[in-house]
């Protein structure tokens, strides 16, 4: 596929000298320029890359070539790199410069620090909407003003500071308190980032979401931040999320259905009653784009009251036992209350998700304890 | 799936534990770090399938440099002003490498990651490989050079040397205290990652404008393992990290190692570079600017500030203030000034400053010459024997420095001297960071918290204290830095073998008055007489100069 059509990629436009790096096994894929190493590109699009002096002497960037042959180097230690080892297809990628796309298996990194490059930036952001996806959960959307765009990887979250008692605004990030919200969109071009807040009784940003937040009005945040982000490899997928956990596996499926991976997924998602589902209409959406992927909702608490319901029931964690075999080498991603991610987690264990593999986000609230 | 990938034989390693089942380990060197919560990971996927055969090859690659310097003379086209200071640079840095080697073992035991094991371990390998190759490269030296006096016997001489004490300070940093703070923290996380750039890159790069392409054949060997240590004390790191509880441990630690790091390295690798050099290109990078680059902006900037959302409390602070010490306040030029005061005291020689090094200094230290020039043209002057003294009993306005208990280098910016009473005894500091180490962070509690692994910074310490009251001849023969004819000292303060007659000799000391250890007579004075040393210390310099006379 790659080769083809090489010349039509510019399409028109003047010439570029871009080609597609993608790292494995991680599977992120940058852009990088003729003109820059590839450790210099992935730096600026915030993948950090384990590297020492960037003089090609530590061989602490050593990686392997997967596929593609057109890498040349800037002058280089052969002690850090030998003859032999280059023909065998290593590469040192503080002196490497890609003449075609290529795919680099790296082999000192850290799946959770990977990355963790992206810059922790301060933002002020404009809100757009707060519409209720059910009854006690909201859609908050937000357009960021200054600056216009913060990159994040899919699963990450922003600290949001609550303006303190007296105006809004003027707060100042120091005084007043913060709140972590994951994203559940992915990262733009357009500087929206789209959250999924519940609102519990005397939750503190709950109360001022629910009554003060006016669309227009502007809030500071903080991020991104978390390391909740997809591993990618062929190994299975697993998502169970309960309550705003939906946000960032939301982010996980839509980023996974615009890059087109087709990796076995199944995403869990208990709720109390039918009321207490949401996004119902995107997800059969993705299923649709994506083969290999199911929605599983299960209601603990059904209400014929609130209609029929010939899905699944029972606790979350119940289903998953129920329905799912062996997860042996899967991946395993767990948001919601924190009893909901406390019984998955060994639960996961159990069916084979090795430990490592299991990824979590437990959120805290300030109301209520959540059910 | 049946792709032959790296990752995958590494990770098929792991199932070999390492876990010893048939006996408890005996714990000699604890820790007081927990690691209940850590996942257990190895981020560098090697093998050693893949490692020997590298080794082997670059072990091969150093003996064919080693014949071809031979056959090309290299030792004798090499800049002598270079190859001096390598006497001091080989005799100490197989000593930090067999340490490291040492301080694996303290982290098999503390660290519960077998997968780590499998690096740890790899590491202790190419520690005793790096010191025997570095050893062998001052053999050759010894063998070639035109003058092999001070690598014959550079073993004995550098743990008790004026100048050698700060580098053996060093190296115990890595086995001194609790197994993390030195064989994660110092060794691999600070040491390592930020400092073996300017060790190790910097000055084969500088050897080789010196006409010296062995050492960086060397060298090049040793640093590309470095990337296996790296990622060890980045995988330590990360595993310190998930345990709460260690992090005020690890804001103490990572305290300690940079500044200690800092005193140290940039002292002894900054001199090297900046003194040891003929190269004076203008467009050849000075040792601050390759600092700059190496450790604030890529260690500093893109190593540890994005570890801060993790927890990592980084020391911005004395980041900013060793580039203040290196940039305003001419730390490598006060060392390089004392490391040439006490040339008597070493066992190589050191070359006076030309014209042509005034003007490069002028050129990328603006203010040089004002700070330090008539000091080194006072250093020329006094370098042959002509009746006076060496120049550390001559006149030069130069106050003979203290030394810092802790780093070992003398307090040299005077201002920021400082004095403490610890374990009953009195201690001058180069620094509150110094004097916060010995007295605050090697102690059994910090914070109210138990730290009974961290142990302390005792011994004999000072070299000027080991001779207090000694006549400087009988020093120098008991250190043994005497040729072969019984009289003429290895060092000398300049470069011209050819004339007897300019050549130092053990009569020229006799006549000196004795060494005096500035730290006994610390001790010996009232409460009187210290509070006004500290005031005049603090008002002297820069260049050592005495304090202005108050009117």
């Amino acid at each position: 596929m790659s080769g083809a059509g090489k010349g039509e990629l510019n399409k028109g436009q003047p010439v570029t000298n871009k080609h597609k790096v993608r790292f494995e096994p991680v599977g992120i894929e940058i852009d990088v320029d003729e003109d820059q190493t590839i450790l210099r590109a992935a730096a600026e699009q915030g993948i950090m890359l384990m590297h020492g002096c960037k003089e090609g002497q530590c061989a602490s960037c050593k990686s392997f070539v997967l596929e593609g042959e057109d890498i040349e180097h800037d002058r280089y230690s052969t002690f850090a790199l030998p003859d032999y080892e280059k023909e065998e297809g290593y590469t040192l990628l503080c002196r490497a410069h890609a003449y075609e796309d290529v795919t680099i298996e790296l082999l000192n990194y850290d799946e959770d620090m990977i990355r963790s490059g992206l810059p922790i930036q301060q933002a002020v952001a404009e809100v757009v909407s707060k519409d209720p996806v059910t009854h006690d959960m909201r859609h908050l959307v937000l357009r960021l003003i200054e600056p216009g765009e913060v990159k994040f990887f899919p699963g990450q979250y922003m600290d949001i500071s609550v303006p303190g008692g007296a105006g809004s605004g003027g707060a100042g990030s120091g005084a007043g308190a913060v709140r972590s919200f994951s994203m559940a969109n992915t990262s733009s071009r357009d500087g929206l980032l789209e959250f999924v807040i519940k609102v519990y009784a005397g939750g503190l940003f709950s109360r001022f979401l629910d009554s003060e937040l006016r669309a227009g009005d502007r809030l500071e945040l903080t991020g991104p931040f978390g390391v909740f982000t997809l591993r990618d490899s062929d190994a299975e997928l697993v998502f169970v999320g309960g309550g705003a956990g939906m946000a960032p596996i939301l982010s996980l499926l839509r980023s996974m259905a615009e890059r087109g991976i087709h990796r076995k997924a199944t995403f869990f998602y208990g709720a109390r009653t039918r009321r207490d589902l949401c996004f119902e209409q995107e997800l059969a959406a993705i299923a649709e784009k994506l083969p290999n992927f199911r929605y599983v909702p299960a209601l603990s608490h059904h209400d014929p009251s609130h209609g029929d319901w010939d899905g699944e029931a029972g606790l979350i964690t119940d289903v998953v036992k129920r329905l799912t075999g062996s997860l042996a080498g899967a991946h395993a991603y767990v948001c919601g209350p924190p009893p909901m991610v406390e019984a998955a987690i060994p639960l996961l264990e159990t069916l084979g998700v090795p430990d490592k593999r299991v990824y979590y986000d437990k959120f805290t609230t300030t109301g209520e304890p959540s059910d | 799936m049946s792709r032959q990938s790296v990752a995958k034989a590494h990770q098929k390693i792991q199932e070999l534990s390492w876990e010893p089942q048939y006996h408890t380990p005996v714990s000699h060197y604890g820790t007081d770090y927990t690691f209940r919560k850590a996942q257990k990971k190895d981020p560098l996927k090697q093998v050693l399938r893949s490692y020997f055969p590298m080794q082997e090859e670059k072990d091969h690659r150093v003996y064919g440099a080693q014949d071809g310097a031979i056959r090309g003379n290299m030792f004798r086209q090499v800049q002598e002003r270079w190859l001096e200071w390598q006497k001091l640079f080989l005799s100490i840095i197989p000593l930090p490498e067999i340490s490291a080697a040492r301080a694996m073992p303290l982290l098999f035991r503390t660290v519960p990651n077998p997968e780590l094991h499998n690096g740890q371990a790899i590491q202790m390998i190419d520690e005793v490989r790096h010191s025997t190759i570095q050893q062998n490269l001052k053999r050759l030296y010894m063998n070639n050079y035109i003058d092999p006096a001070g690598f014959n016997s550079s073993l004995r001489n550098f743990q008790n040397d004026y100048c050698g004490t700060i580098g053996r300070q060093f190296a115990e940093g890595f086995i001194t205290g609790d197994a993390i703070t030195a064989a994660s923290i110092y060794l691999t996380i600070v040491a390592e990652t930020a400092f073996t750039n300017t060790l190790f890159v910097a000055m084969p790069a500088e050897a080789a404008a010196n006409g010296d392409y062995l050492l960086p054949t060397v060298f090049h060997s040793v640093q590309s393992d470095e990337s296996r240590h790296i990622s060890n004390g980045y995988a330590t790191l990360l595993m310190a990290l998930s345990d709460e509880s260690n992090h005020q441990l690890l804001e103490r630690d990572l305290r300690y190692a940079w500044w200690n790091n800092h005193r140290v390295v940039d002292a002894a690798i900054g001199t090297f570079i900046e003194y040891g050099t003929k190269d004076r290109r203008k467009d050849r990078e000075s040792y601050a600017e390759m600092w700059r680059r190496w450790i604030y902006d890529d260690y500093y900037r893109s190593y540890l500030v994005p570890l801060e959302k993790y927890g990592l409390v980084i020391p911005h602070d004395l980041i900013e203030e060793a580039w203040n010490q290196i940039w305003n306040k001419g730390y490598v030029h006060e060392v390089a000034q004392f490391f040439a005061t006490g040339w008597l005291a070493n066992y190589w020689r050191i070359d006076p400053m030309t014209d042509a090094d005034f003007e490069w200094f002028e050129y990328k230290y603006p203010g040089w010459y004002e700070r330090y020039g008539k000091w080194w043209e006072n250093y020329n002057r006094l370098s042959k024997p002509n009746g006076h003294h060496p120049i550390v009993a001559e006149n030069v306005d130069y106050v003979y420095p203290h030394r810092c208990w802790t780093c070992m280098v003398p307090c040299l910016v005077r201002e920021d001297m400082v004095l403490d009473q610890v374990d009953g005894q009195w201690r001058t500091y180069c620094h509150e960071e110094c004097r916060w180490t010995d007295a605050v962070a090697f102690r059994p509690t910090y914070q109210g918290r138990e730290t009974p692994n961290m142990g302390q910074l005792i011994g004999k310490r000072e070299w000027e204290t080991l001779y207090h009251g000694w006549n400087w001849a009988d020093v120098v023969s008991d250190m043994g830095y005497v040729r072969d004819d019984g009289k003429t000292m290895v060092a000398q303060p300049h470069l011209d073998l050819d004339d007897q007659k300019k050549l130092w000799t053990l009569d020229h000391l006799r006549r000196m008055p004795e060494v005096q250890s500035p730290n006994v007579l610390l001790n010996q004075m009232t409460d009187a007489e210290r509070a006004a040393f500290v005031a005049d210390y603090n008002k002297q310099g820069p260049a050592g100069r005495p304090a202005p006379a108050t009117s």
